[in-house]
């Protein structure tokens, strides 16, 4: 009885606390689990051995009573490369403007980032209303960019914004899958991924091959053991890497196992030491 | 009533070889994730197998629960589902994974129960017995968010918390695993179309 009881305030703080997260999270994964397997990044201007074929999106959005719809257009692969999101009323849309423009196009990579390289493509994002006239949105909106990393394992990256033929960093955070990072813009243009390290000029490989992302699950995994999703303008510490090695997680599970086993046997020891000659009744 | 016994292990100990079983089969998933040593599917089978055996390795047997299980389950989750779609705005556009349909749904569901089975099921149990039910009621909450943190990043923890209380509400109001199984499964079948 005590525990229908209970069943009803548990589940009022549940239900309070799934809207409560959905609203503040501004990106979260589709529901609360899955298995969602990731295609091979495709590059507009692919390396050796790589897959290319990158496109892009576009559509036309009605202005709804002077304001924007929810806007989310995404590049067609799985899980898309590049990503706009804006909330209802997110863009400051123009007097008399009727249709919002978006275009996302994968375009020739420019620009020098002071502190990593590129990884993959270049996104031009380009927000308009029919007439041409840029749209931008105030920081609050939280009208997002969200770009795919190469590497679906990828703990850090930075989303950088080209500007006067640099690329500045934007403070970015994982989407929380598979490898995609997502910033707040308030103005559109070229995005790109900036990672840590050398670019594959002088590196061997710009992260897994596409076959390692195509079977590779979701896997903002490495938030995990990065200690956050959180990133920030900071500049970007080079030869740092996309978190852990990969073969610490085996031997923290064995270790994890280990430990299991030792507290099992002292837990049985000791019931056999505590209880040999005094049997007691079953409860 | 007055059969002799070994009494059980420490009040902990059990719960404590559950949550290291779960942890060890979390572990592994995300090494093979890591890896890229099987596809998605194929890697979700392994983690269902992992957690079935985890739970019933304890000894425990599943609680079915009442009979209005199945309809508190499929309620429980349509919430789950709309909750989604009412606060759709603050989340990214999804689209459907391209796994092959039939075998997806058949590892969604059959992941999803085996995550209640081991978190609303053994370890509820054996925590309610040993600490409490409110007890049972945090730790496996914190824990089903804790695992997903690994798939989905640090930011989901609040969201999940949410729903391991949601889920672990239908476990008190059932009295079995059927309902927040069905819930469960239902809310991850939906990511298909949303």
């Amino acid at each position: 009885m005590a525990r229908r009881n209970l069943a009803l305030p548990v589940l009022g703080a549940g239900l309070l606390f799934i809207v409560a997260a959905r609203l503040a999270l501004p990106a979260a994964p589709p529901l609360y689990d899955g298995v969602v397997p990731i295609t091979p990044y495709l590059w507009l201007d692919p390396p050796p051995g790589e897959p290319g074929g990158a496109t892009g999106a576009t559509a036309d959005i009605p202005v709804r009573s002077g304001k924007s719809p929810l806007v989310a257009v995404a590049t067609p692969e799985l899980e898309p490369q590049a990503q706009i999101f804006g909330p209802p009323g997110g863009l400051t849309v123009p007097p008399g403007a009727r249709t919002i423009k978006v275009a996302i196009q994968p375009v020739p990579g420019e620009g020098v980032a002071t502190d990593g390289h590129v990884d993959g493509n270049v996104y031009r994002i380009a927000v308009t209303d029919e007439n041409g006239t840029a749209l931008t949105a105030p920081a609050s909106a939280r009208v997002s960019v969200v770009l795919r990393a190469t590497d679906p394992a990828r703990a850090e990256a930075t989303i950088a914004r080209l500007s006067a033929g640099s690329w500045q960093p934007l403070k970015t955070s994982s989407s929380g899958f598979g490898g995609s990072f997502i910033s707040v813009v308030t103005e559109f243009g070229d995005f790109a991924v900036i990672v840590p390290g050398p670019g594959p000029s002088t590196a061997a490989t710009a992260g897994p091959t596409a076959s390692d992302a195509a079977s590779v699950v979701a896997s903002g995994l490495s938030a995990a053991s990065s200690g956050g999703s959180a990133l920030s303008n900071a500049p970007i510490p080079p030869g740092d890497t996309s978190g852990p090695p990969v073969w610490l997680a085996p031997v923290l599970v064995v270790l994890v196992l280990l430990l299991a086993l030792a507290a099992y046997r002292g837990a049985t020891r000791r019931r056999r030491r505590r209880y040999q000659g005094h049997p007691i009744r079953r409860r | 009533m007055t059969a002799i016994a070994l009494r059980p292990p420490g009040r902990v100990v059990r719960p404590a070889m559950i949550i290291t079983g779960l942890a060890a089969v979390v572990g592994l998933r995300w090494a093979a994730t890591v890896a890229g040593v099987a596809g998605g599917v194929a890697v979700g089978l392994v983690f269902g197998f992992g957690l079935v055996v985890v739970g019933l390795a304890t000894g425990w047997r599943p609680l079915l629960g009442r009979r209005s299980s199945i309809a508190v389950g499929v309620v429980g989750g349509t919430v789950l589902v709309v909750l989604a779609l009412v606060t759709r705005s603050g989340q990214l556009p999804w689209l459907a994974p391209p796994a092959a349909f039939i075998p997806w749904v058949a590892v969604t569901i059959f992941v999803a129960s085996a995550e209640e089975l081991v978190l609303r099921g053994a370890l509820f149990d054996e925590l309610d017995r040993s600490v409490g039910t409110l007890a049972a009621v945090l730790v496996t909450s914190v824990l089903f968010a804790l695992m997903h943190v690994p798939l989905y990043g640090w930011h989901v923890v609040p969201l999940d918390l949410g729903v391991g209380l949601w889920l672990a509400g239908l476990r008190l109001a059932t009295g079995g695993i059927v309902a927040p199984a069905i819930a469960h499964a239902v809310a991850d079948l939906a990511t298909w179309w949303l």
